[in-house]
């Protein structure tokens, strides 16, 4: 499979540190020491490595077919696509929780699974808050740690700490996930996520459910968050806009069988805000991912 | 906010007044109209009372045996908690079995059929014959003919879950212990509590068809003796006083575990599921 690299179409002059001072700015929006780090990480080598990846299920049909794409550490990577392409599963491949019938997966070296237990924790985000209704929010979000045999003090430490970051209160974990909105369970099934300080976080279109303004509030919250935690993070969307603000790269995917079509950079810099949606180099950057998106649909 | 809490509470009363109204009141004015219905045909069309007794007579035969009706149905009502209750553990048990494995599941589930397919009234004698006369042969009736809902319901409970969730666990390496215990047996709740309704109606069905047949003597019996015992002397007024004794026990054990299921489901069903005509 031949993995198509393109840059950016937007011409550099467009995108410039005086454009972004009339949207609010105090960061440019190209962020010339990321793509300088991003290039030493290439060095260094991914964290997330897939070769010639391929999955065919029992009935024959062949979901994904020759699938390459590397994740470096820290790195944020949306897997952009129509529904039904495979990002889904391909990210599930990724986090280990499906076995490909052929090709590899490594995360820093090691199979998905091995990692996890050993060396990198990972999180995964699923598209529904995937909550427990019998348990509070609290005990909730504690699951992991209990699950992991990590002691009852250490878990009410971490909850305690994790509430704050995702916009929950103390009232909040104690209320049952049925008395919550969609956007409070998403927020609480985030805070179970990242409860357990991973290294590596997977989210399968978990703002999709969402309506646009709690969507884009929760894109600011997360990206700032992974920004902060230094996360590695697997973001799949079908929404070109969201793969646009939070990615530092957006791969494309086609369908049947699923395998990326375009690697496109994302060539903001960070903190990125509201401020950033409302700019006209945003809604170029987007006008042309979206074109990229139906041409490979169009396939 | 001061009137917050009163709030709430005026809340709930009149939540719990509108239940009571829509679940207790409409069965209450059929049974007066039925009750009219009855007592209008019998004298309407002069039945014998030994076809059709009247609903005052059939009062009155309640009240004369009441005694005898207190101790049967007493006698009744605990084989049929006991039975109830050993059904809820070891279907509950047997579900927890067959959610452990695909093989497992199809190799035994063809046999818990077999409990809901085979006609007690053939299988019983063999039951009293096995856990001998008694109570203890009343309480086998009573638990086998109420065992197959709760293994079914058990079973769906603890198969039906969320792949997120099982995912969920396994990204955290849970054991099998802990997905059984923390995963599929609280989500199972809901299921366990349909299954004990149905079952608890069933236990009542069985503890009487028991009684057809291990009887306890003439000093020591339950409401299926009496029935058997009223047919046999044609006592009809006698017999329509055990039946609707036996009805009124099916009615109780019902109402105690559907009122222990809403309190435990709490927890679990989302109060915006309702039912619609």
């Amino acid at each position: 499979m031949e993995i198509i690299q393109r840059s950016s179409s937007i011409p550099m002059s467009a995108i410039t540190p005086d454009s972004t001072s009339s949207a609010g700015h105090e960061t440019p929006l190209i962020d010339v020491a990321k793509v300088a780090a991003t290039k030493a990480n290439a060095a260094s080598g991914p964290l997330i490595d897939v070769r010639d990846l391929s999955l065919r299920f029992s009935t024959g049909s062949e979901i994904l077919a020759a699938v390459n794409l590397e994740v470096k550490r820290g790195e944020f990577v949306a897997l952009l696509g129509p529904s039904g392409c495979g990002k889904s599963t391909l990210l599930r491949v990724m986090a280990g929780l499906i076995h490909s019938t052929g090709g590899v997966v490594t995360i820093d070296g090691l199979e998905p699974a091995n990692a996890r237990k050993n060396r990198h924790p990972l999180a995964f985000v699923f598209q529904d808050p995937t909550l427990l209704p019998w348990r509070t929010v609290r005990d909730n979000i504690r699951l992991p740690l209990e699950l992991q045999g990590v002691s009852y003090a250490e878990q009410m430490k971490a909850v305690e700490a994790s509430l704050p970051l995702i916009g929950l209160t103390p009232a909040d974990a104690t209320k049952r996930p049925r008395s919550l909105s969609g956007g409070m369970r998403m927020r609480v099934s985030l805070a179970r996520a990242l409860v357990t300080n991973p290294h590596i976080l997977f989210m399968d279109e978990p703002f999709a459910a969402l309506d646009d303004v709690l969507r884009q509030q929760l894109n600011e919250e997360v990206l700032a968050l992974s920004r902060q935690k230094q996360w590695t993070c697997v973001f799949v969307t079908h929404n070109v806009a969201e793969a646009a603000f939070m990615a530092d790269r957006v791969l494309v995917m086609r369908s049947k069988p699923g395998s990326i079509a375009r690697v496109i950079d994302v060539p903001f810099a960070h903190p990125r805000t509201a401020a950033l949606r409302e700019s006209a180099e945003f809604a170029q950057f987007a006008g042309q991912v979206s074109r990229e998106l139906r041409e490979v649909m169009s396939w | 906010m001061v009137t917050g809490p009163t709030t709430v509470v005026s809340t709930t009363a009149s939540q719990w007044g509108l239940y009571v109204l829509r679940t207790i009141v409409p069965p209450l004015v059929l049974f007066v109209i039925v009750l009219m219905a009855w007592d209008g045909a019998v004298r309407f069309w002069g039945i014998k009372p030994y076809i059709l007794p009247g609903p005052w007579r059939v009062l009155s035969a309640i009240t004369s045996s009441r005694d005898e009706l207190t101790k049967a149905f007493l006698l009744t009502g605990g084989s049929a908690v006991v039975g109830f209750t050993l059904s809820v553990l070891v279907g509950t048990l047997v579900g927890c079995l067959f959610s452990q494995s695909t093989i497992i599941r199809s190799s035994g589930y063809p046999y818990a059929i077999f409990l809901q397919t085979v006609p007690i009234i053939a299988v019983a004698p063999l039951i009293i014959l096995w856990f001998g006369r008694g109570f203890g042969g009343v309480v086998a009736v009573a638990f086998v003919i109420s065992l197959f809902p709760m293994i079914a319901n058990a079973t769906a409970g603890m198969v039906q879950i969320d792949p997120d969730l099982f995912d969920l666990f396994k990204l955290n390496d849970a054991s099998r212990w802990q997905i059984l215990f923390k995963l599929r047996l609280p989500n199972s709740v809901p299921s366990l509590c349909t299954g004990a309704r149905t079952s608890s109606g069933l236990a009542v069905v069985g503890a009487i068809v028991g009684e057809f047949y291990a009887g306890y003597g003439s000093k020591h019996f339950g409401l299926g003796y009496i029935i058997r015992l009223t047919t046999d002397q044609a006592k009809t007024d006698a017999l329509f006083a055990a039946v609707m004794v036996s009805t009124l026990l099916g009615i109780l054990i019902f109402g105690v575990v559907s009122l222990i299921s809403l309190t435990v489901l709490a927890r679990w069903a989302p109060p915006e599921v309702g039912e619609r005509a």
